[in-house]
């Protein structure tokens, strides 16, 4: 501990009051040994003042104190320009906060490494077939792949995700990820605590285990030492033996709670009797190229070809690729066209700013020449420029990330679902440095017009001869921003248009005052078919009593989402008419397996024949009704109603007893499939699946229409049904909402392209009356002159409108020609709108025009309102 | 004689620090006392020159209280300060000879 006399003594204090107090000493100590006073010891010191100032000057580096000087410069700068300063730090800010946020949310996407160790080694492989684009993988056929040498050092197959509930305390709906016990090796991922799968945990029957998400760990469990406890999941207690790692990333980024093993039968899987579907991940031997392991594997995928029919062979091809490519392929357009729209905000911005900066270079040219006559060097001058320029941005650069944290909260509050990882998107360290990188660029860029101007001698006279030399930089500087106002505004306009299609897609049901939730029921509580087929129809007889349920059916699916089952359509026997072996697929048929009440609740017209019955419901005979579409393909020409037919080529035959309108059932963008409903009957008959109109999947949705308030009947919904089974976890959803969800994406990206193309409207417009006000100014002798010699305000207000439309017009033209080709590149983007639509490019273009014409008008009014005598006055 | 040589003032105070760190004072005082009254250091120039030798990392400066009991800044040669004392004090010689042998045979 040191003394209090050498603390005071060390502590740091104001250095200017430290070169005082040293002066001080030296004169007292002068005035003691003169025998003076202060006053005269000061007096022979010389000028005190002037000795402290160059030791200030000493304290700090010789370019640092240029620095200083420069910024003490530009500070008192903007102040005295407070308008011109707060314009461009808001323009600037703009840019950079949108791009900030945009990239925030990105950057996860495109180009933050992933995190995996080598994720550049790993491949995804499979086959394609157009049912289903993505890689996948029957078991048998990965089984033989695995174990067969090839350019893959290592595999890893993923069943994908499943719900899975958590049956115990209150209970929860879960994700599942299902997995070989080989993943986390090789994905290089370390539990956060405890241990991954060994290979006996990997086998039917195993003792239960599973990994929980880090999210689980902390909300669920609180963060509690979990490892080693059991917990009950679908009715089975499965042992909890490990953690995984926060912000751990499922393949597909899908958010998964546990993790759990595949547990694959391999000789069960081997009889190809029951085939599972894996998506498959492989480690490349080090120094391998993806074309590589797809040559390796072509022996392995013409081997497996064999067992597919052959009239399906052509449609199926091998599939290998990166797996980032794979982890974003449905994003990568919708990131990139957001990245390069705020990129194409910044510009604007940008070229907003050197626009401001040229115009008070010229005002402060004369300053500038009286710097350069009184001996600053070019490089000091510029040196200045480039100083103000680095204030400003950094300015910007703080207002922007504050701004880009802003935009980032309205992001999520837009669409939670709107893009994978956003909920996780944070402006963290590697956004931060981004950021500021942008901002020195963006300063850079925006000053580097101006500083590269001389003073020139000229500049020195007084008048105002040195006039339009540079006014084509401006002005181009006005188009550029029309024309990158104007891509974005296309593109916008094309995801409004695609938007607006979507929104008005017939679904072919009534979507208001339906609510639905999904019940499970697991083999531990509900081991057989009478079990669950009991809970179901006690369940749907309660809700039916239920103040305010106007309808309730029971369905193994509810439209418009996918994810249904599905049969092909080939293989749909028709009475009389076996099935032709070598037919092509032609295509996917859903199944829905329904009660009758179902087409009400939906308001699903039946068109032809009759709907089904509540007696029906007891009938021994298989019965369907189709929809308009499978009619059409099943029976061309001729009636369906009455016809018999066997999915599958086996089993019962089902007689067709009506026709139902088409209603939607791939989503709301892919096409729709031909769809059969199936009656679910009391006496239930074991048929394979999944044409089998039984209850033995245990899965079942509940459909409800209210004549209600939807958010008052939720909570009676869910108390029936935890009367029944309080283990169920009930999540309660309304059809409405649902639709919105599948439409969050394109609206995420309509609206965030809508907000960045009005930004740039607002600021192309903000720049180019700025620039004709400009040119206004400079033109005022000249247009007193012209109004003196006899010009009509008119006269004068068309001139300088004409001059701007010159502008305008060659902005439009060239974002129009980018515009084209940009468009293209957001094809996969749009709906039911083509990229060159000329009605949205042409009423696009028209808008801009129109604004750039409305922001040239008022200083062009200006301007004809000119008093002649105080424009020639005008020095 | 006021001295504004150049560099002068800079060999003078690393001399004089040599024997040990002082304050601007006393630097003053030393070169004063040892010249007999021959130089006498610019006090104006004395300061700024000590503030300089410290930003280069020639003197290295500290806070002490001082013979008569006051706070008073105390500089001290630094390993770097001794070596352009050297170089300096040499340059000065060769300098001075120079000088004399012009004057001698002018």
């Amino acid at each position: 501990m040191k003394n209090p006399l050498s603390r005071w003594l060390s502590r740091r204090r104001d250095p200017d009051a430290e070169l005082r107090e040293e002066l001080a000493y030296h004169l007292d100590r002068r005035a003691e040994l003169d025998k003076t006073n202060p006053t005269a010891a000061r007096r022979q010191f010389g000028n005190v003042t002037q000795t402290q100032e160059e030791m200030r000057t000493m304290r700090i580096p010789i370019w640092l104190d240029g620095l200083r000087q420069d910024l003490a410069y530009a500070a008192r700068t903007f102040t005295r320009t407070p308008g011109f300063t707060l314009a461009s730090v808001v323009a600037l800010a703009l840019g950079i906060g949108a791009v900030t946020a945009v990239f925030s949310v990105v950057d996860p996407l495109l180009f933050r490494p992933l995190p995996y160790k080598n994720a550049d080694q790993i491949v995804s492989v499979g086959m394609s077939a157009p049912i289903q684009p993505s890689e996948w993988l029957l078991g048998p056929d990965y089984i033989e792949w695995r174990d067969k040498p090839s350019a893959i050092e290592s595999w890893a197959a993923v069943e994908g995700t499943r719900n899975c509930d958590l049956t115990e305390g209150e209970p929860v709906r879960l994700t599942c990820g299902v997995v070989e016990s080989t993943f986390l090796n090789l994905f290089g991922i370390q539990p956060f605590m405890g241990r991954g799968f060994t290979k006996d945990e990997d086998v039917p029957n195993a003792r239960p285990v599973g990994l929980i998400s880090y999210e689980l760990w902390q909300g669920h469990f609180g963060g509690a030492p979990v490892i080693g406890h059991l917990v009950e999941m679908d009715g089975q207690k499965r042992e909890v033996i490990g953690v995984l790692p926060k912000r751990f990333e499922f393949p597909g980024l899908r958010q998964v709670d546990w993790l759990v093993p595949l547990q694959m039968d391999v000789k069960r899987q081997l009889t190809r009797q029951v085939m599972v579907i894996l998506g498959v991940f492989g480690r490349m031997k080090p120094g391998a190229t993806v074309d590589q392991v797809r040559e390796s594997l072509r022996p392995l995928f013409n081997h497996a070809m064999d067992y597919v029919p052959p009239q399906f062979r052509k449609e199926v091809n091998l599939k290998v690729s990166g797996f980032r490519e794979r982890q974003v392929r449905d994003f990568r357009t919708a990131s990139l066209v957001l990245l390069g729209s705020v990129l194409g905000v910044l510009l604007v911005a940008c070229a907003n700013v050197a626009n401001l900066m040229l115009a008070r270079g010229a005002t402060r040219e004369r300053e500038m020449a009286v710097r350069a006559a009184i001996g600053a060097s070019r490089t000091r001058l510029l040196r200045q420029t480039l100083t103000e320029n680095l204030f400003l941005s950094g300015a910007a650069g703080i207002a922007g990330v504050g701004l880009g944290y802003l935009l980032l909260a309205i992001f999520r509050g837009l669409a939670p679902q709107g893009v994978p990882l956003l909920a996780t998107a944070s402006i963290d360290l590697r956004v931060l440095s981004f950021a500021l990188a942008l901002s020195v660029l963006a300063g850079t860029l925006a000053g580097l017009a101006p500083a590269l101007r001389l003073p020139s001698p000229e500049s020195l006279t007084g008048t105002r001869a040195t006039g339009v030399r540079k006014d084509w930089l401006r002005q181009t500087l006005a188009a550029a921003q029309i024309a990158i106002s104007l891509v974005l505004l296309a593109g916008s306009g094309l995801l409004i248009q695609s938007l607006w299609r979507i929104q008005q897609i017939d679904l072919g049901v009534d979507t208001g005052q339906i609510l639905f939730t999904h019940v499970a029921l697991n083999d531990q509580r509900y081991p057989t078919l009478e079990k669950k087929q009991a809970f179901y129809l006690q369940l749907e007889d309660r809700l039916k009593h239920m103040p305010g349920a106007a309808a309730v059916a029971l369905s193994t699916s509810v439209p418009p989402a996918t994810h249904n089952e599905a049969m092909i359509l080939s293989r749909i026997e028709k009475e009389g008419q076996p099935l032709d072996q070598r037919a092509p697929t032609g295509g996917m048929v859903n199944v829905r397996n329904i009660t009758p009440v179902y087409f009400n609740a939906l308001r699903i017209p039946i068109v032809r024949g009759r709907p089904f019955t509540e007696e029906d419901r007891n009938s021994t005979e298989g019965l369907i009704i189709v929809d308009e579409a499978l009619a059409h393909r099943l029976y061309p020409s001729g009636t369906a109603v009455g016809k018999r037919i066997r999915p599958g080529g086996n089993g019962e035959w089902f007689t067709i007893v009506g026709v139902a309108r088409n209603a939607r059932n791939g989503g709301l963008f892919d096409s729709n499939a031909p769809e059969y409903y199936v009656l679910l009957r009391t006496r239930g008959i074991q048929l394979p699946r999944p044409a089998n109109g039984t209850w033995d999947r245990g899965r079942m949705y509940v459909i409800i229409r209210t004549s209600s308030d939807v958010r008052a009947i939720a909570p009676l919904i869910r108390a029936e049904i935890n009367r029944l089974d309080p283990k169920i976890p009930v999540e309660i959803q309304s059809l409405d909402t649902e639709v919105r969800q599948l439409a969050a994406r394109p609206r995420f990206n309509a609206m965030l392209l809508a907000l960045f193309a009005a930004i740039a409207l607002a600021l192309a417009a903000i720049g180019l009356a700025g620039v004709v006000s400009y040119l206004v100014v400079q033109r005022t002798q000249e247009l007193g002159v012209r109004m003196a010699l006899g010009a009509t305000p008119s006269n004068v207000r068309s001139l300088v409108l004409n001059q701007s439309l010159k502008w305008i017009l060659a902005g439009a033209a060239t974002g129009l020609a980018f515009g084209l080709i940009a468009t293209r590149g957001i094809k996969s983007m749009l709906y039911g709108v083509e990229p060159n639509d000329p009605w949205i490019i042409g009423g696009v273009t028209a808008t801009l025009i129109a604004v750039g014409v409305l922001a040239s008008w008022l200083p062009a009014r200006r301007a004809a309102r000119l008093d002649p005598m105080v424009a020639l006055r005008h020095d | 004689m006021t001295n504004n040589l150049q560099g002068t003032i800079d060999l003078l105070i690393l001399k004089t620090l040599e024997r040990g760190p002082n304050h601007g004072f006393g630097i003053t005082l030393h070169i004063q006392e040892v010249s007999d009254g021959l130089l006498k250091v610019e006090e104006g120039s004395l300061y700024p020159a000590l503030h300089r030798l410290d930003r280069d990392k020639l003197v290295d400066a500290e806070w002490k209280v001082s013979e008569n009991g006051r706070r008073a800044r105390y500089y001290k040669l630094t390993p770097q300060g001794r070596q352009a004392l050297a170089a300096q004090t040499e340059s000065w010689e060769t300098l001075r000879k120079g000088v004399k042998k012009v004057l001698r045979f002018a």
